[in-house]
């Protein structure tokens, strides 16, 4: 697909043509699980799966980066944020079911960049994210796009068209919801291996 | 849960932390009355939060920065730890690479503004702190993209209980470190610095063996409670104590004294020698924490394991006694200086005896007290009891027999006098002369009502929001800018706060509703007007605005909403304003502007004239120009269509006056006239139809001036005369005419000034400007102000003419 195709239906879509944004959707989702399947492939060897860093990846290669504003980028990052959802739940499934019968275990991905890896348990995720969107389906678009894209606060408004002040209050009480619901004791653990 | 449950929780969880903890139990005991459920969820989701650290956080990518890994003049060299306030990294000063400096980049969601101003205010006393045992404070800025950071002196080493714990280090060793600790902290003291955050990962021992104080001083630029200007923060989830180190004063969110750092110095102590937290904390629930460390006795040190490498025989006794007193519920009766606690330390050492004594003897103490605190608690109850009106107390008399429902209608009967008196009676009197008095005195018999009403258990969800609203008006005749009023701010924040309180009580019934929401959010906005702290100011805007914009995913298509989003978007402007952040509030404005459908013509006249006046400040002069005709031309429809309205004329004068001064700054002084002289022409037939009208008058006076200034620009000295003996004449008017004399004074003061220095300072004529300069020092003194720069333009008037300066 070239640069030039892409661009353009995300400056399409960013001026109101919905349209622009079905025709989109399957380009993006092609070029990033090319991408993740590399990554993926690393994994065994000790490489964790940067979810933020595959997003940034996609977006130089299917971009022209002197055609696009901040907010086009803005819209291009909020639409990978669900597809790159789908495609690491896609992975741990598939990696958990490989496991089936030998040492059961979390599919995790690290938070890049941290000093202290944090580990966070895919599945799990995915399900309490389908649990809040049923309370707010925004605010689950914003955990989303914060966290599977690595969108800021600035763009996470951009691109749902809400002010900064909400997306941050939502950022900020999703992550305690979520924080909750992940590390609560009653919730049913993992299988031990 | 259902969505409307969740969005309660939501608003009270965001609403919660950006509380201090004090605050935020009070806060959640008022809003969550009768639904105890709801306040247990609130505060499992609050310790959530303070855990979560940086769960989910997409990465800071400092990277992306403009110039690599530069922030402001500094290199950076490597991620040293990820903290939660922010990250702190190594880094060099990019013309001194041998100068090694820990950097702390602040959290994005820290008020920028806000932070780098208590910056400035305690640097000053941050830079006394010279001494070898405290890492200093060198330097603080902000990046490009607006976050703050700190800068301070690197040091290299471990926390003291690490370092202690992996060279088995002997008791003596410890305790000694712990002495050099205690005089940094005292030399700190001395200089009015409280630490407020020591823990062991504060004080580190240097690999040569030096032990380091770290952060001093920062915590009280982070925290949120202290704060000289009144202001309070915005700084969701920002601050969380260490609970294990933090004093009952903090963790209640009361003052914070030096006695503060010997609690917290006793708590290290505790740690460094028994290898345990002194705290055994169940949750890290804010109930819990307040429960454990404000009520439950620390458990003595010397009944631990010896997990700390000390074996417990060596603490009974005196260092057990040492750090119970240091780690006393009550300040006062711990040690009264961090020295004492020092000197114990050393007659421990030394095998002298330590003044601090076992715990029995402080139980009798402890009783009294008690027994003093019930005796002060009847006491103010008592005193409650008197301020209840008599109407009330007829009310409770028949509460106790009545059945409910004749109940509520005494209620709502005392309900509505209050409205009456807040809304009728006031009203009527409001434009009497010299009626302030009795507007005070009906304000505040108002107010007892109100008081003694909402006090009463058991009203229903709507009488609560009667009250809140009968507060939400009695607030804003307290205070609220932009209309006649008392200029008691403080009460009116307090009304303000009481209304907020009432609402969250009503929305804990339902809610789900929309009006109560809408209530709430118009409340918060309202606090805008009665106070000028910015970022006071920006956290209420956010609030209505998150509220508004939750209300909106609800009902897409409600008009209703579509105003509130425009008032919320206007706030946020205006709130950012006040901030300086330009830029920000100049996207808000815009989209206020462009939410305007349904609003009111004048509040969309308002978005563009604040949107004008920003892009003058940001000296975009053309753009500024293009939204006061925009404003302008609403405006004039508004006086086309209604010309008995005199807001819409004032409102149309200001569009041009200010017109005229972007014209002037383009350098097109004649056009500027022109603009001016509408502006005057609309205020002064105003002022005539109403010669009591305050706000007319004065500004009558200064458009004046203001075109005479215009009028010097174009060369028409002649027609600038004019101008300035009009301000005079209209300004003398104004203070034998007007109930208040003050007014009057003072904007004729302003003419007088401001015509002194055209004379001076630009017709050269010192001998013409005096008599203008004399005029308007007169005038000050009139008001009992200072005078300062008057006299100093009249001596040196004076020595340039020989003519003399002032008396």
């Amino acid at each position: 697909m070239s640069a030039a195709g892409v661009t353009g239906l995300l400056i399409e879509w960013g001026n109101g043509d919905r349209g622009a944004l079905d025709r989109l959707m399957p380009l993006v989702y092609e070029e990033l699980r090319r991408i993740a399947r590399r990554h993926l492939h690393l994994e065994g060897h000790g490489h964790t799966l940067q979810s933020t860093a595959l997003v940034h990846e996609a977006y130089l290669r299917l971009v022209d980066q002197n055609r696009v504003q901040w907010r086009d980028r803005a819209h291009f990052f909020a639409v990978s944020a669900r597809l790159i959802r789908r495609i690491l739940l896609d992975h741990a499934r598939r990696r958990l079911a490989r496991k089936r019968g030998g040492a059961a275990t979390r599919l995790t991905v690290e938070n890049v960049g941290l000093p202290a890896p944090q580990n966070v348990d895919l599945i799990a995720l995915d399900q309490a994210l389908d649990n809040l969107a049923e309370l707010d389906a925004t605010q689950a678009q914003v955990v989303e796009m914060r966290f599977f894209a690595g969108l800021t606060i600035p763009e996470t408004a951009e691109a749902l068209r809400i002010s900064t002040a909400t997306v941050e209050r939502d950022w900020i009480t999703a992550k305690a919801w979520l924080f909750d619901r992940l590390n609560s004791v009653d919730r049913p653990a993992p299988a031990a291996g | 849960m259902t969505p409307e449950r969740w969005n309660r929780i939501r608003e009270l969880l965001h609403a919660a932390s950006g509380m201090d903890a004090g605050g935020r139990g009070e806060f959640l005991r008022q809003s969550c009355r009768d639904d105890p459920e709801l306040q247990a969820e609130v505060e499992r989701l609050l310790a959530a939060l303070a855990e979560s650290g940086n769960f989910l956080e997409p990465r800071e990518a400092v990277k992306d920065e403009p110039g690599g890994d530069r922030i402001g003049p500094y290199l950076i060299v490597e991620r040293a730890a990820q903290g939660g306030m922010g990250t702190v990294y190594r880094a060099v000063r990019e013309d001194d690479y041998r100068q090694q400096v820990a950097l702390k980049l602040v959290k994005r969601d820290i008020e920028t503004d806000f932070l780098l101003e208590r910056f400035r205010q305690e640097r000053q006393a941050l830079a006394l702190l010279n001494h070898p045992n405290i890492a200093r404070l060198l330097d603080g800025g902000s990046t490009k993209d607006g976050r703050p950071y700190l800068v301070m002196e690197w040091v290299q080493g471990s926390p003291i209980t690490e370092y202690c714990a992996g060279r088995k280090a002997p008791l003596r060793d410890r305790l000694q470190f712990f002495q050099s600790v205690c005089h940094a902290v005292a030399h700190a003291h001395a200089n009015l610095v409280v630490h407020r955050d020591l823990k062991p990962s504060n004080i580190f021992i240097t690999d040569d063996g030096t032990p380091k104080l770290l952060d001093f001083g920062i915590a009280k630029i982070l925290s949120p409670e202290f704060d000289s200007s009144g202001a309070s923060p915005t700084m969701t989830g920002a601050w969380a104590l260490t609970p294990d180190y933090a004093s009952p004063e903090q963790v209640r969110g009361e003052p914070i004294t030096t006695a503060t750092d010997i609690y917290s110095l006793g708590a290290v102590l505790y740690e460094l020698l028994t290898g345990e937290c002194p705290h055994r904390l169940g949750s890290r629930t804010q109930a819990e924490i307040e429960r454990v460390v404000c009520a439950e006795d620390v458990v003595r040190p010397s009944a631990g394991a010896g997990a700390g490498g000390v074996a417990p025989r060596e603490i009974r006794g005196d260092l057990d006694n040492i750090i119970l007193r240091a780690m006393e519920k009550a300040p006062a009766r711990r040690y009264t200086h961090v020295e004492e606690l020092a000197a114990d330390v050393r007659a421990y050492l030394e095998g002298r005896p330590v003044t601090a004594r076992p715990v029995s003897f402080r139980y009798r103490a402890m009783k009294f007290a008690r027994r003093n605190k019930t005796l002060a608690g009847i006491a103010t109850a008592a005193g409650l009891s008197l301020t209840i009106g008599l109407a009330l107390a007829l009310w409770q008399a028949r509460v106790a027999r009545a059945e409910r429902e004749i109940a509520e209608r005494r209620f709502d009967l005392a309900r509505r006098v209050a409205a009456s008196l807040l809304y009728d009676v006031h009203d009527q009197i409001q434009d009497l002369a010299g009626s302030s008095r009795a507007r005070e005195f009906l304000l505040r018999k108002s107010l007892d009502y109100l008081d003694a009403l909402s006090r009463e258990a058991g009203a229903s969800p709507e009488l609560e929001r009667d009250l809140a609203n009968a507060y939400r008006r009695a607030a804003t005749l307290q205070g609220a800018n932009g209309i006649s009023n008392l200029g008691q701010k403080d009460a009116a924040r307090e009304s303000f706060r009481k209304a907020v309180e009432l609402l969250n009580r009503a929305l804990a019934a339902v809610p789900q509703s929309v009006e109560f929401r809408r209530d709430l959010a118009a409340t918060h906005r309202e606090f805008i007007g009665v106070t000028t702290a910015g970022p006071e100011m920006l956290q209420h805007a956010q609030t209505a605005m998150s509220m508004v914009e939750t209300l909106r995913r609800e009902r897409p298509g409600d008009p209703a909403l579509l105003d509130d989003l425009q008032k919320s978007e206007f706030d946020m402007g205006r709130s950012l304003t006040v901030l300086a952040r330009y830029p920000e509030a100049i996207g808000y404005y815009r989209r206020a502007i462009s939410h305007g459908g349904g609003s009111p013509p004048q509040n969309v006249a308002l978005d563009h004239r604040s949107l004008g006046a920003v892009l003058i400040s940001t000296g975009s002069l053309s753009e500024a120009l293009a939204e006061y005709q925009a404003a302008a031309a609403i405006d004039e429809q508004r006086v086309r269509d209604q010309s008995a309205d005199g807001r819409a004329k004032l409102d149309l004068s200001y569009d041009y006056a200010d017109w005229g001064l972007i014209l002037l700054r383009m350098n097109q002084a004649a056009a500027a006239v022109g603009r001016y002289r509408e502006a005057e022409g609309l205020r002064a037939a105003m002022a005539a139809a109403d010669p009591r009208d305050a706000r007319a008058a004065t500004s009558l006076v200064s458009a004046e001036w203001r075109m005479g200034l215009a009028m010097k620009r174009a060369g028409d000295r002649a027609g600038a005369e004019r101008a300035f003996q009009k301000a005079v004449t209209e300004g003398e008017r104004m203070i034998r005419t007007l109930a208040d004399p003050k007014t009057g004074t003072s904007a004729l003061e302003d003419a007088c000034w401001n015509i002194g220095l055209c004379y001076w300072k630009d017709w050269g004529s010192c001998a013409k400007a005096t008599p203008w300069f004399l005029r308007a020092r007169q005038l000050l003194q009139k008001l009992n102000q200072p005078t300062a720069n008057i006299d100093k333009a009249l001596a040196e008037c004076g020595s340039a003419t020989g003519s003399g300066g002032p008396p």
